[in-house]
């Protein structure tokens, strides 16, 4: 039990350090309340021995009088106060006070002190108390390192909430630092296995999408069902998906072309019924900027990717029908010859997303020179800069031109895609 | 007169080396948050201001016509009866009337728009005035049709501001302006029953730990004696600062005063009543960022580098407030609005500070996405919510700050009871203070009347209470900034009362 005092010792005669009943109790691991006392008797003790070698300061609580408005800390403000009186009530005041000696002149201002107790020891009168800062700044670390636990509380004697919700970080996500290690990086590992899956899952939301209104609520749910699923399950989230690409390889009439990242766009097709489109945004916000990330960071990887994604669903069965519905084919010649533009979102009627242009850039040389040279690149736009177009027809700009010329080698091989697209971009 | 002796709660003693007694658990608060005030993630900033006002007149118009019409129906005045009039282009030079429509001040002092592009500046001068306020104003009423200028002493009567909603009868002079003889304000609006959107705890035994922590209420009141439940803090203006330390030992005070780890026993289970910590703006200070003008613009980074230059900035203020805000939230859950000076969005409704802000205390608020509350909810400035049962209406302050400006007159209070009389929490808005233009809706009307109704970062504390026609009370809080007072407000949840607690170093 004594062991405080050879640590208070050591702290503040030896060391010359501040020393507040927080530091103590939680240096000592000892409820706060206890390290108050302690500091009162180690005071008490050592000013017997050697008066003077210790200086305390104290924390009063309490109502200090005429708190009503004639004391001092109220006149401060008295030139606005003598209307205030009208605009205002006046309301009970508590003062919190942190002292420095327990004189008492100070507690003779108090109208009824409810509560006091040591709250620093010092080896020297503390001419600012802003030193105690630093012992506050030392109680904070120590909380941060002990990761701010909740069991800690009750060791200290702070007030505990049996109700606190706290998210769990992740597992070998060590304390403070990390702590920035959220959602993100969880998505991306989760990412990372399933990425396999991540075509077959575009195809299967892009024909959700594609599918005509009528079939398009029902596909459009289990796709976007799916999706949650497959993220919370991580790798084994397979199934879900499995699932949802059944479901909608049937229902895939008549595709529309589309080289928008699928996920996101509610065009004007939904006309019809847009409740379930909205509701289902509002479901799956999470998991459709999910997989809207995904399905563009999968679009950058590789065309070929997209291509198999796209023919896969297109089972024999079906081929008859694709044939008189060319578009999709088109629109893959498209994307094989680089996209002139692609469109990430068409939400609300108005198109985003980042086309290809041929940016002027000036530049100046070593010589001091001002260069300008022509380089490609890429843009982002809105519907401000290009027209608006009517999502039920085929895309604009380049869509129209390459859409006449692979159309027609289109419907004569089907296969061949690949190479009939080389051609047609020429 | 306190003597030593007599005090109650004194720890003034040596250590009995007795086990310290049970652990104090915080009440529970009962908590729903509006999401009124929330924006879309992808928000258009293309359509026009004027939307707002049409949207506002029309609202609130039936409002104030209802209480005109009952005023004024049939009313004779000088003989004449009062008409009422649809539009105010409708009023004929002569002819006694009654008009509603949108209050606007024309004030010389004010910044104007217009000036801004017919001059060709495109970006807003920094607003030096402390007040628009000046002789040469005039008050006007315009609606969709027309405008015109209001004069009469009664106007004197009440704070007008540009963008409330009234209605006025008088007659029309030879030059064209109205002579007010009345007029009328909508007043305050339908308020809810508490408990409207939650359940008192009470009643919602379905989880086992809702009714724990029920069981452990009771018990602390009946241990407490004390007729009310729980007590709701709120603060404002922490300004937590990187360079500025002469609050520190405030701050530190506040912590510990609200994790219940100062004073004595008796007074913990007091602090333990606190249930819930709300933050109305301005937690960071402003004057880190201050950045020196010609040394930032010499100084051009030579090799271009991803992220910030952290000898830029200074992260130091929203550290502190992040060590600050873990430090309690295990305790106490906390509600966090945004204030002007806080990295927010600068226009009104501003939107929630991220959570990315705070590594420290991220882990309780909501994760994304998800439409719970988080423990630490970070909240829109202005922010509805349900709080024990109570319509909580709290905004940062600017709105009353902005109001401020236009009148002669240091009556906070006036003001915020004047926008509840309004039904329009922000009238300058879109005007003087910056807004988001809304298209569909103005989320400024109140809709429902508040049963608490706080403005944080304000010079001074201030609160009364109000009443309606309908036989609704608000409780209006003007909350002073922490750094003008280290005073923090704490109201009683069941009776709305008010009680503040000074902290001072001596």
């Amino acid at each position: 039990m004594d062991d405080y005092k050879n640590f208070l010792a050591q702290q503040i005669l030896t060391e010359d350090k501040v020393v507040t009943y927080r530091l103590l109790s939680r240096t000592l691991k000892v409820h706060v309340n206890a390290a108050k006392q302690m500091l009162y008797d180690f005071h008490k003790s050592q000013n017997a021995k050697n008066p003077g070698s210790l200086h305390a300061t104290y924390l009063v609580y309490g109502t200090r009088k005429g708190s009503d408005g004639q004391d001092s800390d109220v006149e401060m403000t008295d030139s606005v106060s003598d209307k205030d009186e009208t605009f205002s009530e006046t309301v009970p005041v508590k003062t919190l006070a942190l002292i420095r000696r327990r004189r008492c002149k100070t507690l003779q201002q108090y109208e009824e002190v409810t509560s006091i107790h040591v709250y620093s020891l010092a080896p020297h009168p503390m001419k600012d108390l802003q030193f105690l800062s630093d012992a506050a700044q030392q109680v904070v670390d120590m909380t941060i390192q002990e990761n701010f636990s909740l069991g800690a509380l009750k060791t200290y004697g702070t007030v505990t909430n049996p109700n606190t919700r706290r998210r769990e970080r992740r597992a070998g996500a060590p304390a403070p630092a990390p702590a920035k290690a959220q959602p993100k990086p969880q998505v991306k590992q989760e990412t990372k296995p399933t990425i396999k899956e991540e075509p077959k899952k575009a195809a299967a939301a892009k024909d959700a999408k594609d599918s005509k209104p009528a079939a398009n609520t029902t596909a459009k749910k289990v796709a976007a069902n799916s999706a949650p699923a497959l993220k919370r399950q991580g790798s084994s989230g397979g199934i879900g998906q499995m699932f949802a690409k059944q479901a909608s390889k049937p229902k895939k009439p008549a595709p529309k072309p589309e080289v928008s990242a699928p996920a996101l766009s509610d065009e004007g097709e939904d006309d019809s019924e847009p409740m379930p489109e909205a509701k289902q945004a509002e479901e799956d916000g999470k998991s459709r900027r999910d997989r809207q990330a995904e399905l563009r960071r999968m679009m950058d990887e590789s065309d070929e990717e997209e291509e198999e994604s796209k023919s896969k669903p297109e089972s024999p069965a079906e081929e008859p029908m694709d044939e008189d519905t060319s578009p999709p084919e088109a629109e893959e010649a498209k994307v094989e010859e680089g996209p002139a533009e692609v469109v990430a979102s068409s939400g609300d009627g108005r198109r985003r997303g980042r086309r290809r242009v041929t940016k002027k850039k000036q530049i100046m040389d070593d010589q001091g020179y001002l260069v300008t040279i022509q380089e490609p690149g890429w843009e982002s736009f809105s519907e401000e800069d290009a027209p608006a177009p009517k999502p039920q027809k085929a895309k604009p700009a380049a869509a129209d031109k390459a859409a006449p010329a692979a159309k027609s080698k289109k419907a004569a091989s089907k296969g061949q895609g690949n190479i009939m697209s080389f051609f047609g971009k020429k | 007169m306190a003597n030593l002796d007599n005090i109650s709660g004194s720890l003034l003693r040596s250590p009995s080396g007795k086990q310290e007694d049970d652990e104090l658990q915080r009440v529970s608060s009962t908590y729903k948050p509006l999401q009124t005030f929330r924006l879309a993630k992808e928000k258009s900033y293309q359509q026009q201001f004027a939307d707002m006002y049409f949207l506002r007149l029309t609202k609130i118009k039936p409002a104030v016509d209802e209480v005109a019409l009952s005023a004024w129906d049939g009313t004779i005045v000088a003989d004449e009866p009062v008409k009422r009039v649809e539009r105010v282009l409708d009023i004929r030079q002569g002819e006694l009337c009654w008009v509603t429509g949108t209050v606007y001040m024309d004030m010389p002092l004010k910044p104007n728009i217009l000036e801004d592009v017919s001059k060709d500046r495109w970006i807003s001068a920094p607003i030096t005035q402390e007040k628009y306020w000046s002789d040469e104003d005039a008050v006007t009423l315009e609606d969709e049709s027309g405008r015109i200028r209001l004069v009469g002493d009664v106007l004197k009567s009440h704070i007008l501001v540009t963008g409330c909603i009234i209605s006025v009868m008088g007659s029309e002079n030879v030059n064209g302006e109205l002579e007010v003889i009345d007029f009328k304000l909508p007043d305050l609006a339908p308020q809810p029953e508490r408990w409207a959107l939650s359940d008192p705890p009470s009643t919602s035994d379905s989880k086992s730990k809702a009714k724990k922590s029920k069981d452990e209420d009771e018990e602390m009141t009946d241990a407490a004696t004390r007729g009310s439940g729980g007590k709701i803090a709120i603060v404002s203006g922490l300004a937590f600062s990187g360079s500025d330390a002469s609050l520190s030992l405030e701050l530190t005070l506040l912590l510990e005063y609200l994790l219940g780890e100062a004073l004595d026993p008796s007074a913990q289970q007091e602090l333990s009543q606190i249930s819930r910590l709300i933050i109305a703006g301005n937690s960071i200070s402003l004057e880190e960022r201050k950045v020196p003008l010609d040394e930032s613009q010499l100084k051009k980074p030579i090799n271009k580098k991803y992220g910030y230059d952290a000898s830029a900035y200074n992260a130091m203020p929203s550290q502190l407030f992040d060590e600050f805000l873990a430090s309690l939230l295990p305790t106490m859950p906390v509600t966090l609005l945004p204030g002007a000076q806080d990295p927010a969005t600068s226009s009104y409704p501003q939107q929630p500070i991220h959570a990315a802000m705070f590594p420290n205390s991220r882990p309780y608020s909501a994760p994304p996405a998800s439409t719970d509350e988080g423990w630490l909810d970070t909240v829109t400035n202005p922010w509805e919510g349900e709080v024990e049962g109570w319509r909580v209406l709290g905004t940062g302050g600017q709105n009353i700050d902005d109001i401020f400006k236009y009148v002669d007159s240091q009556d906070r209070l006036g003001m915020m009871e004047a926008t509840c009389r309004w039904r329009c929490m922000a009238p300058t808005a879109p005007d003087t203070l910056w807004s988001y233009p809304f298209q569909d809706d103005d989320p400024f009307v109140m809709k429902t009347c508040p049963h608490l109704y706080f403005v944080g970062c304000q010079p001074e504390f201030g609160t009364k209470v109000i009443k309606g026609r309908e036989r609704q009370t608000v409780r209006l809080i003007a909350v002073p900034s922490f750094t003008a007072t280290q005073e923090i407000v704490l109201v009683d949840s069941e009776t709305l009362e008010v009680s503040k607690v000074k902290l001072t170093v001596a």
